[in-house]
């Protein structure tokens, strides 16, 4: 019974994984892997290892989606700026 | 004129003096163990964190 | 396992990973919504899991989910304007969801406030609830005047 919180931990985990590497759109992508950030957060405090935790939030919960987020923005706009220099 | 500026000056140094208070309370509330050290570590980071406010502030231009 | 862990592990399982299928699932707009209650929930489970493990310093995690998570919900909202602001007003579930977080603070900050000693932990506390309440209302008024963006002064008729 008192494994049941890291048994929960885990099982999240894996399935935010999982579900981070089925997912192909990088816009979606990028909320499925904030979830796996907190995701392995939270697993890591359940097994006591706070420090951990804290990098994990920061890197997780804004810089990864953050940086996906702005590479997805600069592809598109470059990929519309040479569609648009074909058509002139 | 003058008067202005120093008003104008006044204004400003309430305005750190009340987010250095602020700041460095919060400082003294998250830390585990206060000591003398933590003081002086904390009001001069709070020092900082006080002018990047007011910077803020003014940036956002609410009055 | 204590009450306090028992209580942390049920807010997860009936708050944190219903919302988390909210992120991974769904619209854009229903998504970000759900991130801002993910983030929410998740420090409150922090919360209790700290009090459960008797390791105060375990809070410090929560802090810092409660200043993250809504920065977090803020950039997707900047970064994500054109896609909420495409498509209907929010529906009512959804904008029933910071009121939600604002009770569920209440619920959980409130019995851990009462349990702690008075002293800088209680303020500690209480700073980590406002911040969660705090950040929850600016990130929640981002996402509805985010999506109101796209109808206009017209679209309320």
């Amino acid at each position: 019974m008192s494994e049941l919180p890291v048994l929960l931990g885990l099982l999240f985990v894996a399935v935010a994984a999982t579900a981070t590497v089925l997912v192909r759109d990088p816009v979606r992508q990028s909320f499925l892997l904030s979830v796996l950030g907190l995701a392995l957060a939270l697993l890591f405090l359940l097994l006591h290892a706070p420090d951990v935790a804290l990098s994990q939030l920061a890197v997780g919960s804004a810089l990864t989606p953050l940086m996906v987020l702005l590479s997805v923005r600069k592809v598109r706009r470059r990929a519309r700026d040479e569609r648009r220099e074909e058509q002139a | 004129m003058t008067r202005r500026r120093a008003l104008a000056v006044l204004a400003a140094g309430a305005e750190l003096l009340a987010w250095w208070a602020v700041l460095t309370g919060l400082w003294m509330v998250l830390i585990s163990s206060v000591d003398t050290l933590e003081w002086v570590v904390g009001g001069l980071a709070a020092l900082l964190a006080a002018c990047a406010a007011r910077g803020t502030r003014r940036a956002s231009g609410t009055p | 396992m204590n009450g306090w862990t028992a209580a942390g592990t049920a807010l997860l399982v009936c708050g944190a990973l219903p919302a988390g299928w909210g992120v991974a699932t769904g619209p854009v707009r229903r998504r970000v919504v759900a991130q801002n209650a993910m983030t929410t929930l998740l420090s409150l489970v922090f919360l209790l899991l700290a009090q459960g493990f008797v390791r105060t310093a375990y809070q410090d995690t929560a802090l810092v989910l409660a200043v993250l998570g809504p920065a977090g919900t803020l950039l997707y909202v900047r970064l994500l304007a054109d896609r909420l602001a495409a498509g209907p007003p929010l529906s009512r579930p959804l904008s029933a969801v910071t009121p939600l977080n604002y009770v569920a603070v209440a619920v959980v900050v409130v019995p851990l406030a009462v349990v702690t000693d008075p002293g800088r932990a209680l303020v500690k506390l209480l700073v980590i609830g406002v911040l969660l309440v705090l950040g929850s209302g600016v990130a929640g008024r981002a996402v509805a005047v985010a999506v109101d963006a796209g109808h206009g002064p017209r679209g309320h008729i």
